[in-house]
Order: C-alpha cells, then sequence, then structure tokens
C-alpha cells in the first residue's frame, strides 16, 4: 500500500552527457534565451535553425527522443488550438474557403512556426529537467536571483521553500493516498458522481491533508530553528557551482545561434 | 561511569505558560540540574509538560518565570541563541519533519550552513556525520526513498553534524519497531560513552527508562521525581501513578536477589542478563 | 464464521519487470469473537494483509472468504469493505468533519443510515471508546489531543458495526492510561463477537488479548498458534527475526550457555525461581 514512494520524483533522467555535466545556471540561462529566441524571431528559416539546434540538444544530452516526444504529448490540444487559431485567423492570399472558415497562406505559414515553436519550448523545459536534478536547478536559480537581494527580495528564503517543497512532495502525494484508502474503507467513494458531487466528496480528502500539513509544519518549523536557520543571512553553501569552459562555450555558442536566427529575415 | 562536574543544563524555579493559556501553566516551580555526560530519562504522563520543558531547554521557548542555564548560556539573554541551539539538539518524534535537504547528504549540511561554515568545514563534517550514521553509501538518494530506520538516523545524523554537547530526544523511538528501537537507544548510549554527550531522551516505555542514570517524571507539569530507575521502580505505586510499570526484567532481577543473587545495575537487554548470571554461578 | 485466506500471494505490479512478491502463500484465519495478533518484521508485508483483508487490494493468487463463502472479484472486495473495519496508524489524520459527531457519522451516513439510528451508533460508537457523548459531540476534531482524535477515528470505523475489526499498531505512542482504554474497548468488541486482528509487535499486549497468534515472515505464516505455544517459541521467533518476550529470551540464553531450563513463558518470581534452582544444580 506504500509503493508511492518508490518513484523518484521529477523527470530527471540521470546518465553521463556532456550538458548534464554542465553548470545549472548556464542551463537555465541558455534554456530561457533559446525560448525567448524562437518567439522573437521573424521567419521561418529562423525557426528552423533553432529547431535543429534544440534537436541537436537532445542528441548532445543523450536523451532518449520517445520520452522527450512523450513530454508533446501534455500540450497536444495547446499546440492544436494554436495551429488552428492561425491556420484559420490569419490575413493573406486565401487558399481555401468553407463558409466563414478561411485559410490562407500566411494561415498555413503560422500555423506550422507557431506549433513549432510551442514545441520547440516544451523540448527545451523538458531537456533542462531531464538533465538537471531538483537540487541543482534550485540552487541555480537561487545563485541567478542572488543580485535581487539588492532590491530587498528574499530569494534564499524563497529558495528554501521551494526546496522544501520539492522535499515533502512525495510524503504529501503518499499521506494523501492514506488518508484516500481510509475514508474508502469508510465508505466514501471519490470516483463516481457528477462533478459537483465529487469536488463536495473531496472534503474527507483534502481537510485532513491540510490539517496533517499544518501540524506537520509546525515540528517542521521547530526542526528548522532547532538547527539554527535564521533566514539567509550568515549561511554559506555546501554545493560547489562551477564557471568553467564548457559553460563560456556553451553560452557563446546559443548566443551565436540566437543572433543568427533572429538576424535573418526569411 | 563517572559524570563530569559541570552542569549542562540548569532550571531554576523554571514556571511556563502557553501565551492565551497562563491560567493552565504547562510547567510550574521546575528546579533541575544535569550534569554533564549523564544519560537522563525524561517520562510522565502524555500531557504531562514534557515537550514543553524540552523545548525550555534549547531555547525554543523562554519560561515565563526563573530561568533556563543551558551550558552556561541564560537562555533568555539574546546574544547566545544560535549558540545554545547549535550545543543542544533536539531530535523528535517523527523523523519526516526534521529532514529539509533534498539528498542525504545536502540535509545533514542544513545546519552547517546555518551556522555560516566555510565550505572545507562544512564538507568535512558531513562526510564524518555520514560515516558515524552509516549513511555513507546513501548520500545522494532522496529522503522519502530512504527506509524509517535510515531516515532516523538521517536525523540524527544531522544534530551531530552541528557537534551538539547535549542530545534530547523527545520521544524520538515511539514510531520504530523494536529492533529500530533498541539500535537508537544503543546509538545514543555510544554517544554518550565515546563523545561524552549529555542525553535526556523522552520515552514511555520502561525499558528504555533502565538504561538511564536518572529518571526525572513530570505530573501535572510539576517535578514528580528524580532519580535513579532503580528508586523509581522500588515504590511500584509512584511509578504506576505516572504510567510506568516495572519492566519484567527489572522484577526479575529483584527477585533473584531476594533469592541471594544479586546482580548489582540492572542491565537492559536479556543477553546481558543471561551473561551476568552465567559469570555469577 | 470467520475471515480465511488460504494460500494467498500478493505481488506489486506483477506481470512487469519491477513485480515485487510480498506474499508468497499464506494461510490465516480471524474468527468472529477472537482477537487474533498479527506479528513480524518490519516489511514482511503486515499491511499487505490488512489491505487484502478489508478489501482494498486484491491477492493476486489463492482463496479469500467471508463466513464460509469464496469471495471473487469487485464484488468481494465490496463485500469485505461492507464487512471488515480498519483503524490503521495514519487514522487519526483521517478526521475531517467540523464536529467529532459529524466525523464518527460520516461513515454510517455513507451507509445509508440517517436520524435515530444513526444518532444511536454515534453514541454508542463514542462510548465505546471511552469518550462521553455529551462531552465530546460538538468538540472540534483538531482541537483534540492525540488521544483523544485517534479515539474518534476508531469510533468513527466502529459506528459502521463491522463484524471485523483490523487495527494497525493502535497502541504505538500511548501512554498506559491511553493503552488500557483501548484494550478495554477490544475486550468489549471481542465479547459482542467482533473478530479482532491486531497487528502488533508488544509482547504484554500480546499476552493480555491475544486468543490466536500468527507470525508472518517470508511471505507465509511461520508460526502460528495461541500464547501458550508461540510465545515460547524462541527459535521461529528469532528465524522470522522477532525478538521473543524478555524472560523467554533470559531463559533461552541461558539455555544456550548449558543450563537445563523448562521451556515456558514464566512470571518474574516464577522464572526466578527456575533460575536460581537450576544455577544452584549447576554450582553443586
Amino acid at each position: 500500500m506504500r509503493d508511492f514512494n518508490r518513484i523518484s520524483l521529477g523527470q530527471h533522467y540521470p546518465i553521463d552527457s556532456p550538458v548534464h555535466d554542465l553548470d545549472a545556471r548556464v542551463k537555465i540561462v541558455c534554456v530561457l534565451a533559446l525560448i525567448i529566441g524562437a518567439f522573437a524571431t521573424d521567419g521561418a528559416a529562423g525557426v528552423l535553425i533553432l529547431c535543429v539546434f534544440t534537436l541537436l540538444l537532445v542528441y548532445a544530452a543523450k536523451l532518449p527522443p520517445l520520452r522527450v516526444l512523450a513530454a508533446l504529448r501534455s500540450v497536444l490540444v495547446l499546440l492544436l488550438i494554436t495551429a488552428l487559431a492561425q491556420l484559420f485567423f490569419s490575413p493573406g492570399r486565401v487558399l481555401w474557403e468553407w463558409g466563414p472558415i478561411t485559410v490562407t497562406n500566411t494561415g498555413v505559414q503560422n500555423g506550422i512556426l507557431y506549433s513549432l515553436r510551442l514545441a520547440m519550448a516544451v523540448i527545451l523545459m523538458c531537456v533542462l529537467t531531464m538533465t538537471t536534478n531538483a537540487v541543482e536547478l534550485l540552487v541555480g536559480l537561487e545563485s541567478l536571483m542572488s543580485p535581487l537581494r539588492l532590491l530587498r527580495f528574499p530569494v534564499q528564503e524563497t529558495a528554501m521553500i521551494l526546496t522544501m517543497a520539492l522535499r515533502f512532495l512525495p510524503v504529501l502525494l503518499s499521506r494523501s493516498s492514506e488518508i484516500a484508502r481510509a475514508q474508502e474503507a469508510r465508505g466514501a467513494d471519490f470516483s463516481s458522481g457528477r462533478l459537483l458531487r465529487r469536488a463536495r466528496s473531496l472534503l474527507p480528502l483534502f481537510v485532513p491533508l491540510f490539517a496533517s500539513c499544518f501540524r506537520d509544519a509546525e515540528e517542521l518549523g521547530t526542526a528548522l530553528a532547532s538547527r539554527g536557520y535564521r533566514g539567509g543571512k550568515g549561511r554559506t553553501r555546501y554545493r560547489v557551482a562551477h564557471f568553467g569552459p564548457a559553460e563560456a562555450a556553451s553560452l557563446a555558442v546559443v548566443a551565436a545561434v540566437i543572433t543568427l536566427a533572429v538576424w535573418i529575415h526569411v | 561511569m563517572s559524570l563530569g562536574g559541570a552542569a549542562a543544563l540548569i532550571c531554576e524555579g523554571v514556571s511556563f505558560a502557553y501565551p492565551g493559556r497562563e491560567d493552565v501553566p504547562a510547567l510550574q516551580d521546575i528546579d533541575l540540574e544535569i550534569r554533564q555526560g549523564e544519560f537522563v530519562a525524561l517520562s510522565g504522563l502524555n500531557g504531562s509538560g514534557k515537550s514543553t520543558l524540552c523545548r525550555l531547554l534549547n531555547a525554543l521557548f523562554l519560561p515565563t518565570r526563573g530561568r533556563v542555564i543551558a551550558c552556561g548560556m541564560d537562555t533568555a539573554l539574546p546574544g547566545d541563541l544560535s549558540r545554545i541551539r547549535n550545543l543542544v539538539g533536539l531530535i523528535m518524534q517523527n523523523p519526516d519533519n526534521q529532514i529539509v535537504g533534498p539528498t542525504v547528504e545536502d540535509d545533514v549540511a542544513f545546519g552547517l550552513e546555518n551556522l555560516g561554515l566555510p565550505r572545507e568545514e562544512i564538507r568535512s563534517r558531513v562526510e564524518e556525520a555520514l560515516r558515524m550514521m552509516e549513511l555513507s553509501p546513501l548520500r545522494g538518494r532522496e529522503p522519502h526513498l530512504l527506509s524509517l530506520g535510515e531516515r532516523k538516523r538521517l536525523a540524527v545524523a544531522g544534530v551531530l553534524a552541528m557537534r551538539p554537547r547535549v542530545l534530547i530526544s523527545d520521544e524520538s523511538t515511539s514510531m520504530l519497531d523494536p529492533p529500530t528501537r533498541s539500535e537508537t537507544i544503543a546509538l545514543y548510549r555510544r554517544l554518550r560513552d565515546e563523545m561524552g554527550i549529555t542525553v535526556i531522551h523522552v520515552t514511555h516505555r520502561p525499558e528504555e527508562i533502565m538504561v538511564a542514570d536518572r529518571v526525572v517524571l513530570l505530573g501535572g507539569g510539576r517535578l514528580a521525581f528524580a532519580g535513579t530507575p532503580d528508586e523509581l521502580f522500588r515504590h511500584g505505586e509512584t511509578s504506576g501513578e505516572h504510567g510506568l510499570l516495572p519492566p519484567a526484567i527489572y522484577l526479575l532481577v529483584r527477585e533473584l536477589e531476594l533469592r541471594g543473587r544479586p546482580l548489582g545495575d540492572v542491565p537492559w537487554e536479556p543477553e546481558e542478563v543471561a551473561e551476568l548470571l552465567w559469570a555469577s554461578r | 464464521m470467520g475471515i480465511a485466506l488460504k494460500s494467498v500471494g500478493f505481488s506489486y505490479l506483477p506481470g512487469t519487470p519491477m513485480a515485487r512478491e510480498v506474499l508468497s502463500s499464506m494461510d490465516l484465519e480471524l474468527e468472529a469473537g477472537e482477537i487474533t495478533c498479527l506479528m513480524g518484521r518490519t516489511g514482511a508485508g503486515k499491511s499487505t494483509v490488512l489491505g487484502i483483508m478489508c478489501g482494498l487490494l486484491e491477492a493476486t493468487c489463492g482463496e479469500v472468504s467471508l463466513d464460509g463463502e469464496r469471495l471473487e472479484g469487485r464484488a468481494g472486495m465490496r463485500a469485505l469493505k461492507d464487512a471488515v473495519g480498519v483503524v490503521l496508524q495514519s487514522s487519526a489524520q483521517q478526521l475531517f468533519a467540523d464536529t467529532v459527531w459529524k466525523d464518527v457519522a460520516f461513515g454510517p451516513r455513507n451507509r445509508g443510515l440517517s436520524g435515530e439510528e444513526l444518532s444511536r451508533r454515534v453514541q454508542e460508537a463514542l462510548a465505546s471508546v471511552g469518550m462521553d457523548p455529551q462531552t465530546y459531540s460538538s468538540r472540534r476534531p483538531f482541537s483534540l489531543s492525540d488521544g483523544e482524535m485517534r479515539r474518534a477515528a476508531m469510533a468513527g470505523v466502529l459506528a459502521m458495526r463491522p463484524r471485523y475489526l483490523l487495527m494497525d499498531e493502535p497502541s504505538s505512542g500511548l501512554d498506559l492510561p491511553g493503552r488500557e482504554q483501548l484494550y478495554h474497548t477490544l475486550e468489549g468488541l471481542r465479547a459482542r463477537g467482533v473478530g479482532v486482528l491486531l497487528v502488533t509487535h508488544d509482547w504484554e499486549e500480546v499476552e493480555l488479548l491475544a486468543d490466536r497468534i500468527a507470525v508472518l515472515s517470508a511471505g507465509r505464516i511461520a508460526l502460528e498458534g495461541d500464547k501458550h505455544t508461540v510465545l515460547i517459541a524462541v527459535e521461529e521467533l528469532e528465524s522470522a527475526g522477532l525478538r521473543p518476550p524478555s524472560l523467554v529470551a533470559v531463559l533461552a540464553e541461558l539455555r544456550r550457555r548449558g543450563l537445563d531450563l523448562p521451556h515456558c513463558f514464566p512470571s518474574p518470581a516464577e522464572a526466578a525461581a527456575i533460575i536460581s534452582k537450576a544455577l544452584e544444580e549447576v554450582a553443586g
């Protein structure tokens, strides 16, 4: 009844590859830049260049292509809607008509391009999470956000909260399944009934879950205080970030590719 | 077992009431001295104030009257707070609520990061703590994938890395199964024997009280008894009042005494008892 | 009358490369009007047995029968769910309603009860766990102490009048008065003909309550019997990963060193007498 615990959380795909070895901060910056670049390009050539680069990245990270494509499944609906919206509502030379719906040449082009951009964004995010484990990601984010400390933004504290949330997610999942079982044994039915009814029937699941979270939060607070946590001030870091030639090279390559893609106006 | 004369923890006329419930104080007039290197069992019925006392000892709460001196520092003085928390470690019942790091080694490092230690120092202390708790092969594992016993060891490792002088275990064995419980008690004993750490172990279990040098009982927020386990169990009524019945091994040893076979200090494990009896034949 | 498991096996994710066998071939009977204690090392599969017995898990092989009738598939699991109540260690966490009364009423309400009958059930259930309905009915579950929450959770299950009750280490973490209340409740249930299965590690509890004891090890019941047989079976207990009761263990250790001692479960005075006598004989 406790097999939930065996899943390792996060899509992290732990193998050896040059991309896996890169510092998390560089990966985050590159991926974000590429996504922004994808939406900033003007025409087909630019989008295609970035697409090819994305696929090369997936190859360099030695990630199983099917797994990566599977990630697209979750946004399939969105992709379809975007494509259709572009297809039917773009101005340009009309190719086909059926009542109020017109398909234009720009429509076809935009439809394809936008879908490609979206798919790229998803795949890039996938590459990021599959090549970087959650700890490294959060440490990287914290590091990137540290300049915000000057604006009084609680960077360390935010990172701390996110890290703890990540750490407790599996605990919450297994606890909610335990609570669900206990309530089922009392005759609760979580699976049938109309939508509104079902929402209400989830109360015996959510209320105890939240209550237990609050109880645990109190103990957790005690533990944090006992272990000397006083917020971000004065804290040092166990994990080392590294910025070496590989990282510099990656940034340079990505910058070059994006520049090229955005400059081309085809 | 020589107890270094220095006092690790002192309570002078300590009273405490939770804010908003001043009419029902959780603790009243507690006078207690615990010496460095002692193994003290703290017990009493649910609601008698044991957990509250634990939190007063490491400055999580401040007494409403009286004072608490931990490792020579008054808990009410603000400057020493960090040092007190460092020297007086707390282990609670549910190991999950003490593990905050995403991996084993990150969690052990947490307290050390809070102390602002340099990275090299953190690294060596993490190694040390992992080795002591036999967690080194699990260093990169996510905590929810560990067994309960491993999580328990991780919680202890995290506190040990901070090199405390006092370890307070707030019912840290009550959720464990018997083998893990024995392991944990043996661990606390080892920490005391090898590292001179003062241990305060809160428990309901008479067998666990037997290993302590002294037992402190709380009843209704007041100090009801302080003495050796032997003294406690000799007076069955006192111990019974506080929900503690003499363990079977204790009664056995008393009976053997009556039959002219004294064993001295009552050991805890059946193997130890048998060994002593065999040696005495 | 009872729940019978015959040659029951259970594997997680059977047929996949990640399959894990927890139970291989288990025979266990829970009789009405008896308290059976299920023991075993952590990880031996006790929770799985509970899951199968209360209809939350389906056995991958073997037979499960309820009161003589063999149970199959979903209908079988439903029959078990109706007849069996289960209180897990996490059950104190299941309280969710505004008042204790409403929470205890949740179970019977789901079964279609209402009005007078419902009220009676709730009051009975609260009384049977030692919580006075007058005082506790309108309390908020989150204002209760840990021990009270556990009792309220148990009342919530008892209000459905299960014919069989399964409990997973209900006394862990309770102080002495809490345990005494629990044992009192269980004895009351037994007297009313409920069949109780108690997963426990506590020998005192076993000695006090058990009509039958079953020890789970390596996926099957390695040892079974009443107090007189099981508590003294040192070798079998140790190979199942359990430590025998402390006095039994002392006798066993002395026996290992060559002392001739009977196999029994003595009181401290009896043990002292037996050991003294044997030591004198060896000395003399």
